[in-house]
Order: C-alpha cells, then sequence, then structure tokens
C-alpha cells in the first residue's frame, strides 16, 4: 500500500514544490501537506501517516514544540524530520533531545528528503513482512514470543492499514480509520487476510487497551459474526420471496467481481522505480477493447494498478461523443480517456473504443502511471 | 473575473481556463484559441451530466488535456499541454474555488443586506 507522509509548512510555494517534486515517488508514498498546526492535526486524524516533515516554528522562531510535543505523544511512532535553516542551533537541538528522524536543512533538497523519506518507510518492516495471515492467528503468535513491537496490518480489499502496538506481548493499543484502542483493534481483527509489516520495539505509550488479547479477539469474532447474518438473513429473506427451489449454497453472499490482484508494495518496491521498459514501449498498438485494456495494465503495472472492475458499457457513449466535440474546439487531437476522480467509491475511466470500456479502480491506485501507461 | 484565474492561467503549459455554470452558461472563458461563439454551442448540461459525482475529471487527447474541477455552482476546466504540473493546477483551483463561492453567493439582491 501506498504510505502517506505529512508536510507541514508555512511556505506555500515550498509545499506546491514538494507536491510537484515528489509526485514521481507516488508508487512509495503520497504526499499531503498543511500549512498549520491544526490542518496537520486534522489530516493526522484522518488517514494513518508514515512520516512527518514538520516545518512550522514556534512562537521562538524555533521548531514549534508544541505540535512536536503532540505528535510525540499522540504518534510516538511516526518518525518526524525537522525542516530549518543551516544555522539554527535550536533545531539541531531538538533533532538530538527528542530522538527525531532527521533535520534537513534549508533550501531542501527534495530529492534527498525523498531518498530520506524512503528509507524511513523500509524501518516499517524492518522485522519482516507477510501476507495473507489471519491477524488472528499473528495476534497469538506475538503474544506467545512476548514481542515487543509495531504492527502495520493492510487490508487489501478495503484498502485500509490499520496499526497495532504491542509491549512484551501485551496488545497496548490500535488505530485505524479515526478508530483508536479496542474499538480499532476490534476491527482490525475482524479482517479475514492481511498484508502486515513488522517493525521491532514499541515506542513510549499508555496502555488505551486493558483485555486480554484473547478476548479482544473472541469480541472482535462475535461481532464479525453478528455483522454477517444481518446482511445474510436479509438476503435469503428476500430471496425466499421470488425463489423457493434455492439451496443454501445460493444465500451466501456471491464473490465480488475481480479482474485484478492489488498487490501491494514489496520492501525493494518501497525504492522509487525505474521508467517504464524499453520493451513496453515498443509494444504494438491495441485495440481499446477490454481485454487489450487489462492486458496493457498488467504487462506494465502488474497488480499494484488496484484494477477492481474492467468492461464494455455502451452507456458511457454519450460522454465519448461530447469529450470528442469539446477536444474538436481546441483542436486538441484525438481523445484517448477520461478520468474520473470521484469523491466517495472507486475512480472510473472511460476509454473510447466500440463500445467504449469502462475501467474501476480501487482509491489510492497510480493515478497518473495508469493515464501515462493507457495514452501512450 | 480574470484575475481570479490569473494564477492557472499563468501556469507553465496551460492554454486556457473556462468557467462554465451547472445550467451552461459560460461565465468565463480565455483560451488561446478563438472559440468563444462555439463554447456557446457545447452541450454543457450533458457533459456534465455524464461527469455524474466526479470531483475532478481528466480528458485526454493526442496534443491536449482538458482538466475538469467541480465547483459550487458549475465546473472549472482547463485547457493544458500534456506535460503540465498538474498538482499546481489542482492546487490553484483549491485556491480559485472558495472565491468562486463567495463571488457567486453575493449576486443579486441579496449583495444589498448585511449578514448577521
Amino acid at each position: 500500500m501506498v504510505r502517506d507522509i505529512l508536510i507541514m509548512d508555512l511556505d506555500e510555494s515550498f509545499l506546491t514544490q514538494a507536491i510537484e517534486k515528489l509526485d514521481e515517488y507516488s508508487d512509495t508514498f503520497l504526499v499531503l501537506v498543511s500549512t498549520g498546526e491544526d490542518d496537520a492535526k486534522a489530516e493526522l486524524a484522518k488517514r494513518p501517516v508514515s512520516v512527518a516533515v514538520v516545518g512550522l516554528t514556534g512562537p521562538s522562531g524555533g521548531p514549534g514544540s508544541p505540535l512536536l510535543d503532540f505528535l510525540a505523544e499522540s504518534y510516538p511512532e511516526m518518525p518526524v524530520m525537522l525542516l530549518a535553516d543551516a544555522s539554527d542551533a535550536e533545531a539541531k537541538k531538538q533533532v538530538q533531545k527528542r530522538g527525531l528522524a532527521g533535520l534537513m536543512e534549508r533550501p531542501v533538497d527534495l530529492h534527498q528528503m525523498a531518498r530520506k523519506i524512503t528509507s524511513l518507510l523500509k524501518k516499517e518492516a524492518d522485522a519482516g513482512s507477510l501476507r495473507g495471515v489471519s491477524p488472528g492467528m499473528f495476534l497469538q503468535m506475538i503474544e506467545m514470543e512476548e514481542r515487543s513491537c509495531v504492527i502495520r496490518m493492510e487490508n487489501e480489499k478495503k484498502s485500509l492499514l490499520g496499526i497495532l502496538f504491542f509491549r512484551n506481548g501485551e496488545l497496548l493499543d490500535a488505530r485505524v480509520k479515526d478508530l483508536e484502542g479496542v474499538e480499532a483493534a476490534y476491527e482490525i481483527f475482524s479482517w479475514d487476510e492481511v498484508a502486515l509489516s513488522i517493525q521491532s520495539g514499541c515506542p513510549p505509550k499508555d496502555g488505551r487497551i486493558h483485555m486480554n488479547a484473547q478476548a479482544v479477539l473472541l469480541e472482535a469474532m462475535r461481532r464479525k459474526d453478528e455483522s454477517g447474518k444481518r446482511p445474510a438473513a436479509a438476503a435469503a429473506e428476500s430471496l425466499s420471496d421470488h425463489d423457493d427451489d434455492l439451496s443454501e449454497g445460493d444465500l451466501t453472499e456471491g464473490a465480488a467481481v475481480s479482474l485484478g490482484d492489488y498487490e501491494e508494495l514489496s520492501d525493494e518496491d518501497l525504492v522509487a522505480g525505474e521508467q517504464p521498459a524499453q520493451e513496453a514501449e515498443e509494444a504494438p498498438v491495441q485495440a481499446n477493447t477490454a481485454d487489450a485494456i487489462r492486458d496493457r495494465l498488467d504487462r506494465e503495472i502488474g497488480g499494484k494498478c488496484g484494477l477492481e472492475t474492467i468492461g464494455e458499457d455502451a452507456s458511457v457513449q454519450s460522454f465519448v461523443i461530447l469529450a470528442e466535440k469539446l477536444g474538436a474546439l481546441f483542436d486538441a487531437g484525438n481523445f484517448k480517456l477520461g478520468y474520473f476522480d470521484n469523491d466517495s467509491g472507486a475512480d472510473r475511466i472511460v476509454v473510447p473504443g466500440n463500445p467504449a470500456t469502462v475501467v474501476s479502480l480501487k482509491p489510492r491506485c497510480p493515478k497518473n502511471r495508469i493515464i501515462q501507461v493507457l495514452t501512450t | 473575473m480574470k484575475e481570479l484565474f490569473q494564477e492557472i492561467l499563468t501556469i507553465e503549459n496551460v492554454y486556457g481556463a473556462i468557467y462554465v455554470s451547472a445550467e451552461g452558461k459560460v461565465l468565463f472563458s480565455q483560451t488561446t484559441s478563438d472559440s468563444g461563439k462555439e463554447l456557446e454551442a457545447v452541450d454543457w448540461p450533458s457533459l456534465f451530466a455524464a461527469f455524474g459525482d466526479a470531483k475532478e475529471v481528466t480528458m485526454v487527447y493526442d496534443y491536449r488535456r482538458i482538466y475538469v474541477r467541480r465547483a459550487h455552482n458549475g465546473y472549472v476546466l482547463v485547457l493544458m499541454g500534456l506535460v503540465v504540473p498538474v498538482s499546481m493546477v489542482r492546487l490553484s483551483c483549491d485556491a480559485l474555488l472558495p472565491t468562486l463561492e463567495k463571488q457567486g453567493a453575493s449576486k443579486g439582491l441579496m449583495r444589498f443586506f448585511r449578514r448577521k
């Protein structure tokens, strides 16, 4: 899963430049920015952020101590880098005193910063990573081995990242979406299969979960069963009205149509990838059929493209015609695709053809890369 | 209105900007091509209906891109080259949209009344 990093600074032109320059690392991390403490706190509450870069200054002109205090207290597992002038002795002191991840001197070399961020992201899995495991089974292993670690669990189907904190095998805290503590743990342990990364050691943190891990697991399973029964019962009721001959198997929820695996990043992938291979550029031009588009995405991006569904859809033909007319006004050439970035739900791509093809993508897919592949 | 769009129009490889109300009225247009009258003839309502609930739409052509951003009561379209700092365009639109919303809100008789 592509990680989020947050850059906090008062200088909007620097932030704009950072968004632009770091866009080429979007396969590894996405950049969030904020110009104030409140904005930063709001961003942090919305989603798990893997690295914070702080350029905000406090009342004395040095690094914003209240913000650093807040980050250390609320997100102790998150590495924090400071941005400061080379002459800022106070910033250097803060880095040492607080054990921060590093200091970037202004003017900032953004590519150097990207390399530093990438190496910090690698540390999230310094004790290993696993794929396709059950969170419950893993919890029992950690408990038995009495390990101290931070575990990041990725639910690939829901594109969610959950964080669990263990000290000596004891579950201290959890965080996912806007949930914290035991409620977050229930949510994480209700997931079927996860990809997880283990980071050694547990940062200083007060325990929010005052329950035995087994009890948390059992309660999570109970809640999952409860929530699973309700829709199944409703579906059964609805179906029985129409067809009494359905078997029990018919009453279970069907598997969602999936036309591509959404593989997450491995450790190796955390290093920014190289540009498309030469042979990909030399590939023959293919017709815009659903199969051809799927093949192209598979070949050039692989499972990381976040493909959800793909299919031909004549209902978008009117959009294609309007887009072609609009393009003709500006001598833009042939219409190649339309990318719909939705507020909620999956992003969609409409590729003209006969009929047009609609590609549905999971949130946080590498948008720029996909557009590049489908338009070259 | 032109001042509002100035920031977007000065971005490298941006060739124009158009602001169209949800009803299809072209409220602002500045492009390098001579397309003023033809813009009025575009079936904007049907195009916007096709956008559905998309916040942003990017249309890619052989030589141009059109970035569309949903505004409070309409859409902003930015005509761009193929290589363009899209993040910058997006950021400029972020800054522009609240101003467009305020402008829209202060039209009509209501602008003579003081808000509490």
